[in-house]
């Protein structure tokens, strides 16, 4: 009876470890995979896609001459319960928006200083003699933006019919000329999340 | 002899259709609806392209039952070659039975010139 035993322990081991699934790649494209109450990257790039879209559809980046704006990025707020990399959302807008060709981004100029360094950087090599001084960058050569995008996610959870939770995320972006502070474009995109109150938002 | 003849000219006539044919393939895509529901119907793509201006397109969607679908649209250039954007994502709708529900697209840029729209039951 004994050795009956350890054999269905050995063989039950064997079928759990059998049972357990290996991971498998996503496709990003037709994930029909359930969401949970957090944000993911499909949420993040439902906004951005409508951010865009609400953007290119008002003109407000149509330049009168048919150029580029010059776009710097200033203070996007994560109000949320979530540790969240707000370039999730601005970079895939400022992927879309560089593809339109109406706006470029600056990265010599953000809310957190130069995004890329080396824009300063490779102005010190200015009066040094190792260096070619014909191809250093010279002196009032940056552009200098002409909008700024800020804005801020936010989150609020409530208990809804049933002991079900609500989390209501907000997008909020807002697009200003740094000339006059104007803003000129803004948008809210709402991602409304209703689940079992056992599970989490972080 | 002059079945044989008959034959071999026929013969040639038909290579010589056939590389003709096949000299240049069109790449050309027309904008079209692939609606792979049987319940939903789509009216008339309505198109808008002013000067300097984003191709803008707008539909209606109608389903005679309580259904669930998701839509996308893809762009092309003049060359048929699909441009890569967050634009072409699928969109999820809840559609009630016979009330219309317009949607909208607008191009990434000014090199789409043609399109494809998707709608599928999920």
């Amino acid at each position: 009876m004994n050795n009956l035993k350890k054999v269905l322990i050995v063989i039950a081991l064997f079928a759990i470890s059998a049972c357990t699934s290996t991971p498998v790649k996503v496709d990003v494209e037709n994930d029909l995979a359930p969401t949970g109450m957090g944000l993911d990257y499909r949420d993040f790039s439902e906004a951005a896609e409508k951010m865009v879209e609400s953007m290119l559809i008002s003109g407000a980046i149509d330049h009168p001459d048919g150029s580029r704006f010059v776009l710097a990025i200033s203070r996007i707020t994560n109000d949320t319960m979530q540790r969240i990399d707000t370039d999730q959302l601005v970079k895939k807008i400022r992927v879309s928006l560089l593809k339109s060709r109406k706006v470029v981004v600056t990265t010599a100029v953000s809310a957190n200083g130069a995004e890329d360094k080396m824009s300063y950087q490779a102005r010190e090599l200015r009066n040094n003699d190792e260096f070619d001084q014909s191809r250093v960058a010279g002196k009032g050569t940056m552009i200098a933006p002409d909008f700024s995008l800020s804005g801020k996610i936010i989150q609020r959870n409530s208990t809804t019919h049933r002991n079900k939770t609500q989390v209501d995320y907000y997008f909020q972006l807002s697009l200003t000329d740094i000339s006059s502070g104007l803003a000129y474009w803004e948008e809210e995109i709402p991602i409304i999340k209703r689940g079992s109150s056992n599970t989490v938002s972080w | 002899m002059r079945t044989l003849t008959t034959y071999f000219g026929l013969m040639v006539l038909l290579l010589a259709l056939m590389s003709c044919s096949s000299s240049k393939q069109n790449y050309n895509i027309q904008p079209s609806v692939i609606n792979t529901t049987k319940a939903v119907r789509v009216s008339t793509i309505v198109e808008q392209r002013s000067a300097g201006e984003l191709l803008r397109l707008q539909t209606i969607m109608l389903s005679q039952f309580k259904t669930k679908v998701r839509y996308k649209v893809e762009w092309f250039n003049d060359s048929g070659v699909m441009l890569n954007t967050i634009l072409s994502n699928w969109k999820v709708k809840a559609m009630l039975p016979k009330k219309p529900y317009s949607i909208s697209f607008i191009a990434p840029n000014e090199d789409a010139v043609t399109y494809k729209i998707f709608i599928e039951k999920i």
